[in-house]
């Protein structure tokens, strides 16, 4: 290769120039090698530059896809889902308690508050006679209202609100112990005066017609009872079994759980003064009978309930909301004599079946005069048949066999007395001997005697018509006891 | 790709053509590498691959920021490449006197204007004995140049070896026209007086030719 000859030029020497195109090195060429290199050098940071194109852009979907493929992403997201499926799961269900039981003695409120936490959850513009006398009682605890509206469990719920009622009384283990008789008697005396209330608000609500809330409450305590016998006599064995210290106690408060009262308690306004108040745990208002729980007019409520919650005589008390029922005398004087039952709570039937089912050892049943004998199933399902067909509808007699002695008591020999003169089979219950409840079937109507236990009690007998068809299927359950 | 001028090549090669560098590095390899060489001269031939690599992937990184306004692009290679001869230079320790003697007004001019007698430069046919004449001008050329200041090494070399006009040689050696026209004429005169005292032997011979 020589060099080009350079263009004419005023400074450009010719000599010199033809003298440099002749030099030894005007040949001279850069090793292949080196050139090979640059060129390959070039090529690479050339194709960069040509890929430098930019890359169609990928979804965003597809993006997030490949973000939740990552291990740790994947982890974490079964994590939470599988936490937020154990906690559907686990959903309003109660813990089980595993841990050992701390030792209960205190009593929970009687039985008689919790009707009256039901009333007090009642709607004010309901038409109930039913109506709240919360005035005249302490209001109950919490614990007690939100048993009271606890689900009416069939007997498969039973482990669900007996769970629920240990957790609540578990509350309440701080408390001071006391001897598991003490609380019992405190029970039973609580019992006894909810149990001569009801009677007296009964026996006010005789002619009133309309079903109230606690009614309907009452009904579903009622399908609850209806659940095979043996169901409430797990509840009760499993309360007892868990509280060796105060079996008797935890077996009416499970129970208690299982078919919480439902009528609204009344305290009714007596010419006669209350019972003296009772300790601290039965410090609760008087519950009002479910069985015939009738609504008062509504404009007369308040002023009823003002004149109910005075102990002392309801002297201030509207004359028009008395129900001057016949039968009301002999109660009355069962009041003014301060008699307090020894039996168990047994104000309706519901409690005489849960009362049966909790504590069934002082308990015996006869049916026509047979010996006596323990509370078994037959018996407990022709309860549940009683209560079945007669749901509802106890109406206090205010003629015939329902009298009462004027000292409120009704010794054996007056019943046996009341046997004779009546004609249909009758199912007796037996309380330490004594007979305390005569269910008798008299043509088309079930009588319930309830007789005082002790001789300062008082005695009361609630009839319910039954259909043709309610017959029939009572006196099958009937027939299905032993003689 | 050929037919291309060097700024449209270089703007292909720095839109991701790499045949357009090839017909660029083909096109400028060998004169940039001479024109390497003979600036280290002999003492430092041995870098002439090293300076010229340099340049060269100084082109190819420098090729996003390509710019065709201003100089042209053999300009600008043969800036990069005498550049980089600078700093060489300087570090192997000599001294690159920009100020040498440009300064002075007129540049020394031998006497006697012995190459007046030399052949014809031009001539399209050289003669066998006039080529082995050119062929120790040219080796005695070469040693002038080495005893040329670099920057009027580089300015006569630019203009008359590379065939840059004068404003394009100031232009890639970054002085003013006058500067590398003043350098040029400097680096001529030194040239002519070094190459008439080697090549006085010749002249009778010249002579002989020019009366014949």
């Amino acid at each position: 290769m020589k060099p080009t000859v350079p263009p004419p030029d005023a400074d450009r020497d010719a000599w010199l120039s033809e003298a440099l195109r002749h030099a030894p090195d005007a040949d001279v060429a850069p090793p292949p090698s080196l050139s090979e290199m640059i060129l390959r050098e070039a090529q690479a940071k050339a194709k960069p530059a040509a890929a430098a194109t930019p890359r169609p852009s990928v979804p965003f979907w597809s993006r997030a896809w490949d973000w939740m493929a990552r291990p740790a992403v994947g982890a974490g997201a079964a994590s939470v889902m599988l936490a937020s499926l154990v906690g559907v799961m686990m959903w309003n269900r109660p813990l089980d308690d595993m841990s050992p039981r701390p030792k209960l003695d205190t009593p929970s409120a009687p039985v008689s508050a919790l009707p009256n936490a039901a009333s007090a959850a009642m709607p004010a513009d309901t038409p109930s006679a039913a109506a709240p006398a919360q005035a005249t009682q302490a209001s109950p605890p919490p614990r007690e209202a939100s048993r009271q509206f606890a689900p009416v469990a069939p007997s498969a719920d039973a482990d669900t609100a007996l769970r629920r009622d240990r957790l609540g009384v578990a509350a309440k283990a701080s408390k001071p112990a006391q001897p598991a008789t003490a609380m019992l008697e405190k029970k039973r005396e609580a019992l006894e005066q909810a149990r001569v209330a009801e009677s007296a608000q009964a026996r006010e609500r005789r002619a009133e017609p309309a079903q109230t809330a606690a009614a309907l409450q009452d009904d579903k305590q009622r399908a609850t009872l209806k659940a095979p016998p043996d169901a409430l006599a797990k509840v009760a064995r499993t309360a007892e079994s868990m509280s060796p210290a105060a079996p008797a106690v935890e077996a009416v408060e499970a129970v208690e759980a299982v078919a919480p009262l439902t009528a609204a308690p009344v305290a009714t306004a007596s010419p006669t003064p209350m019972p003296p108040p009772m300790p601290a745990p039965v410090a609760a208002p008087a519950p009002a009978p479910v069985e015939t729980p009738v609504p008062a007019p509504t404009n007369q409520a308040p002023k009823a309930n003002m004149a109910r919650s005075t102990p002392a005589p309801s002297a201030q008390v509207a004359p028009s909301l008395r129900q001057p029922a016949p039968a009301s005398v002999p109660l009355a004087s069962g009041f003014a004599a301060g008699v307090v039952s020894a039996t168990p709570s047994e104000r309706s039937f519901v409690n005489l079946r849960a009362t049966l089912a909790a504590e069934p050892a002082p308990w015996r049943w006869s049916r026509d005069g047979s010996a006596p004998r323990s509370i078994d199933d037959s018996l407990s399902a022709f309860l549940a048949e009683v209560d079945s067909v007669a749901a509802n509808r106890w109406q206090a007699a205010t003629a015939g066999l329902a009298e009462t002695s004027a000292k409120g008591r009704v010794s054996a020999d007056s019943a046996g007395f009341r046997d004779k003169l009546a004609t249909g089979p009758a199912v007796r219950l037996l309380h330490d001997g004594q007979p305390v409840h005569i269910l008798r079937l008299d043509g088309h109507v079930l009588r319930w005697e309830r007789l005082g236990a002790d001789p300062a009690n008082a005695s009361m007998t609630l009839t319910v018509t039954l259909s043709e068809a309610e017959l029939l299927a009572l006196r099958r359950a009937l027939d299905q006891l032993a003689p | 790709m050929h037919d291309l001028n060097d700024d449209a090549l270089m703007s292909a090669y720095a839109a991701g053509d790499a045949s357009a560098f090839e017909a660029l590095y083909a096109r400028h390899q060998a004169s940039l590498y001479r024109f390497i060489r003979r600036l280290l001269g002999p003492s430092m031939a041995a870098q002439t691959d090293e300076v010229f690599q340099d340049a060269w992937l100084r082109v190819v990184n420098a090729r996003a920021q390509w710019d065709p306004q201003g100089a042209s692009f053999r300009t600008w290679l043969f800036t990069l490449a005498n550049n980089r001869v600078i700093d060489l230079w300087r570090r192997s320790g000599r001294e690159v006197s920009i100020e040498t003697d440009d300064d002075s007004d007129e540049p020394w001019e031998p006497q006697g204007a012995a190459w007046q007698h030399w052949p014809a430069p031009a001539s399209a046919v050289v003669p066998s004995e006039d080529l082995a004449f050119w062929r120790r001008a040219g080796e005695r050329l070469l040693h002038c140049l080495d005893e040329l200041p670099l920057p009027q090494r580089s300015t006569f070399l630019l203009h008359h070896d590379d065939g840059l006009p004068l404003a394009e040689v100031a232009a890639a050696l970054g002085v003013g026209f006058e500067t590398a026209k003043t350098r040029l004429r400097y680096a001529m005169s030194k040239l002519r007086t070094c190459m008439g005292a080697h090549l006085a032997p010749l002249q009778p011979e010249a002579a002989q030719g020019e009366l014949r």
